[in-house]
């Protein structure tokens, strides 16, 4: 570790000697004032005070530290040296993840150890069922989970393009909170149960301690795949294909089978994990024309892993949406939603899927288009307000008049099914046409061999 | 068929070069290619398109058409492998800022993936270079502009590239700073690098380049090589006290002249000789009742050809 160049570095800034001595004197300060708070003793208040400071600085501060560790590349105007250095994604992900953090983790271990050494779990009925070291499990983990979190959304605001001030950091401090406060309530819930997952029962403690130790590994795949692109790195587009049919496959087994059939709950999650998965993407994938010149040529060229290479996640997950509605609508109807639902959701869930998978291909062809135009800057915008057109406007003024609006709504019986998956299909063809006029506008590009100079 | 020996491959070829930002084709089937070992000035109006073109070879931009080649990698196909071979220094470089200079300049040199063993050799040999020998212990944001322009060189040269590109190195430097900027880049040529600087103060571009690349409007204007063309050749003006219809020509006659750009009261002129000869070149003219008030060394004049080739010249010039 010592030798990755970038987590030296970060030591020499986060780790001053200043800081070194000042923080553990700050820390006893603190947690002298909470043994002095209580009269009845000292030790619990001082373990849970030293908790709390390790939520504050190590999971809260440390996720915001992880998402300045990209911001402030780009603030100090320093990312460019960085991309043209000789360093590995993966030496950059782990120099500046733990590098970033290191001062909380500093000051985060000395809390953990203090808490582990006076905690008293008894005297608190809510978690008189954990362990101290599973709460303290539960706490590295969940600090790990968000400065992962944190530093993703740093690579993608990177790879966006903005530069952030210090006060775009404040959604990600408000996440963290969030994320706090919900693993907090999963901590008091799962103490003493156990969670039937996939038809089996699992120790909730445990399951809650992989199930964040697994998701942190799917976030530092991401932020490994976001930075490798960063890097000019070419990937095949895996990353979230895999992680649709992971999280479809983790939420499945929270539903028992005997309420939803197995191909039927595996192929509808899916599909409901990998739409919204695949607008998210394709909201901040790259859509200007040079990518997608990029990615034409490709697939012209006779190079199939060059092609793949360029092609977009939200595409790989989009057709596997697609190919998994289209297997389920046609080949098992029935199973598509569980029956214990009641009979509105059920139709939705039954009937929608061919459509909806088809609408996200039409939504991101209106992104696209956009993104073509005079104003790409204002893609997302425009086809919002477009989105909101085609998905609340027009199918409330159409249903005043009986007519059918949204082929998404179109739900009602098998006939509508197909009409639905029709209208969204004939809606895809508009606007595949007019993202290929748009496209065949651009202006041609010039090759002119004699135009070159040289000494 | 022979191979062809790896010095004498240019260091840098663009061809048909095009790069878009939205609505606005920043660079336009642009196409040159510069020697090793050289110095080429990249010079051109606000808004030409320089930093654009010094980002697409750094790699650092994905031009939308053309090809690029530096030491004969692909650029566009080998990003990584090429950032190996390339050092740069972009115009709003930035440094870490609470790090000392020598802590920058390891850093730069482990990232740039020097073996950890040479890279104490490598900061002491960059830092005397530099001039900063003194101030490896002083953090980088205590330091002058000068001195922080000099450490992020030193950042971008570490690793020896063999090609250096630099976005306007000299800009708020003061006058003692950009006269040991230029022996420094006069320096690294001469240990074989290729320099490719953008700057707008043309005088100083005059100290150390060898050729100059001047961009207008995205495209290629002109490209020419600025210092004399023969190694054994000086730049000379001759200034006159009255004007001589035909000097341009009568000067071109005489021995050991080359290449004549003649203007109303002075004329700049190749010349391969020794004192010897200047004198008796000297000689001649006076004879020929030449009004000769003055015969200088002089260095290559920048402003004139640069202004020539945006199209706007600044006097009148007789070919």
């Amino acid at each position: 570790m010592i030798s990755n160049p970038e987590f030296r570095r970060n030591l020499w800034l986060e780790l001053t000697p200043h800081r070194l001595i000042s923080a553990p004197v700050f820390l006893a300060l603190v947690l002298a004032l909470a043994a002095s708070s209580d009269d009845s003793g000292w030790q619990t208040p001082t373990a849970f005070m030293a908790l709390l400071v390790f939520v504050a600085v190590t999971v809260l501060w440390g996720g915001r530290q992880a998402y300045d560790a990209m911001i402030d590349e780009l603030r100090e105007r320093t990312w460019d040296t960085q991309r043209m250095s000789a360093l590995s994604p993966t030496a950059m992900v782990i120099g500046k993840l733990l590098g970033s953090t290191v001062f909380n983790w500093y000051v985060g271990g000395l809390c953990l150890a203090v808490f582990c050494a006076l905690a008293d779990l008894t005297e608190l009925p809510a978690l008189a069922d954990w362990s101290v070291a599973r709460i303290a499990l539960v706490a590295v983990f969940a600090a790990l989970l968000l400065q992962a979190a944190g530093f993703l959304a740093g690579l993608i605001a990177v790879r966006s393009g903005f530069t952030a001030s210090k006060g775009r950091s404040l959604p990600m401090t408000l996440l963290g909170l969030l994320l706090a406060g919900g693993l907090a309530g999963a901590v008091m819930e799962y103490a003493e149960s156990a969670i039937r997952w996939h038809d089996d029962l699992w120790p909730a403690q445990e399951f809650l301690i992989v199930s964040l130790a697994v998701f942190t590994g799917w976030l530092w795949l991401g932020a490994w795949r976001l930075m490798a692109e960063l890097l000019a790195v070419r990937l095949l587009p895996w990353g979230l294909p895999a992680f649709t049919l992971f999280l479809a496959g983790y939420l499945a087994g929270f539903v028992d089978s005997s309420d939803w059939p197995p191909l039927g709950k595996h192929l509808s999650l899916v599909i409901w994990v990998g739409i919204p998965l695949a607008y998210i993407s394709a909201w901040k994938e790259r859509r200007d024309w040079i990518t997608i010149q990029r990615f034409l040529r490709s697939w012209q060229a006779d190079s199939p892993m060059r092609a793949l290479q360029a092609t977009p996640e939200w595409l790989v997950v989009g057709l596997l949406t697609l190919l998994a509605a289209l297997v389920g609508v046609t080949a098992l109807p029935e199973e598509m939603a569980p029956a214990v639902l009641s009979s509105a959701p059920r139709e939705l869930l039954t009937l929608s899927p061919l459509t909806l998978s088809l609408l996200l291909f039409r939504d991101v062809g209106l992104l696209y288009y956009f993104g073509l135009g005079s104003r790409p800057d204002r893609a997302g915008p425009t086809t919002l307000v477009y989105w909101f057109l085609l998905w609340v406007l027009l199918p409330l003024l159409l249903g005043d008049f009986g007519l059918l609006a949204s082929p998404a709504l179109a739900t009602a019986s098998a006939a509508t099914r197909w009409i639905g998956a029709l209208i969204a299909a004939g809606h895809l063809a508009v606007v595949a046409f007019l993202v290929i006029t748009r496209l065949g506008q651009r202006q041609p590009i010039v090759q002119n061999p004699k135009h070159g100079t040289g000494l | 068929m022979q191979p062809i020996p790896s010095s004498r491959l240019p260091a840098i070829t663009v061809e048909h070069l095009v790069f878009e930002y939205p609505n606005v084709r920043a660079l336009d089937d642009v196409g040159f290619s510069i020697p090793r070992g050289s110095i080429t000035a990249l010079v051109g109006p606000n808004g030409a398109g320089k930093t654009t073109l010094l980002r697409c070879i750094a790699a650092l931009e994905q031009p939308l058409t053309g090809r690029i080649r530096v030491d004969e990698i692909d650029v566009l196909e080998e990003p990584r492998r090429c950032h190996r071979r390339v050092g740069y220094l972009s115009d709003s470089f930035g440094l870490y800022e609470s790090l000392s200079v020598r802590q920058c300049l390891h850093y730069a040199a482990e990232a740039n993936g020097l073996d950890p063993a040479t890279v104490a050799d490598a900061v002491r040999r960059t830092a005397d270079r530099l001039g900063l020998a003194d101030r490896l212990d002083q953090k980088a944001g205590e330091l002058s502009r000068g001195l922080r322009q000099r450490v992020a060189i030193g950042q971008a040269i570490i690793h020896d590239p063999s090609l250096v590109l630099l976005d306007e190195p000299a800009a708020g430097l003061d006058p003692e700073a950009r006269h040991q900027l230029s022996g420094l880049f006069r320096a690294l040529k001469a240990d074989g690098m290729t320099l490719l600087v953008s700057s707008h103060i043309l005088a100083e571009l005059a100290e150390y380049s060898t050729s100059m690349l001047v961009l207008k409007g995205g495209r290629i204007a002109g490209h020419e090589q600025i210092a004399p063309a023969a190694a054994a050749a000086i730049a000379l003006e001759l200034s006159l006290a009255a004007p001589v219809p035909d000097i341009g020509a009568r000067l071109a006659a005489l021995a050991g002249v080359g290449a004549v750009q003649a203007n109303r009261l002075s004329i700049r002129f190749e010349f391969t000789g020794d004192a010897a000869q200047r004198h008796r070149l000297l000689r001649e003219l006076i004879s020929a009742e030449v009004p000769v008030s003055g015969l200088a060394e002089v260095g290559p004049d920048l402003q004139a050809s640069y202004l020539a080739s945006i199209g706007s010249t600044a006097r009148e010039t007789t070919p």
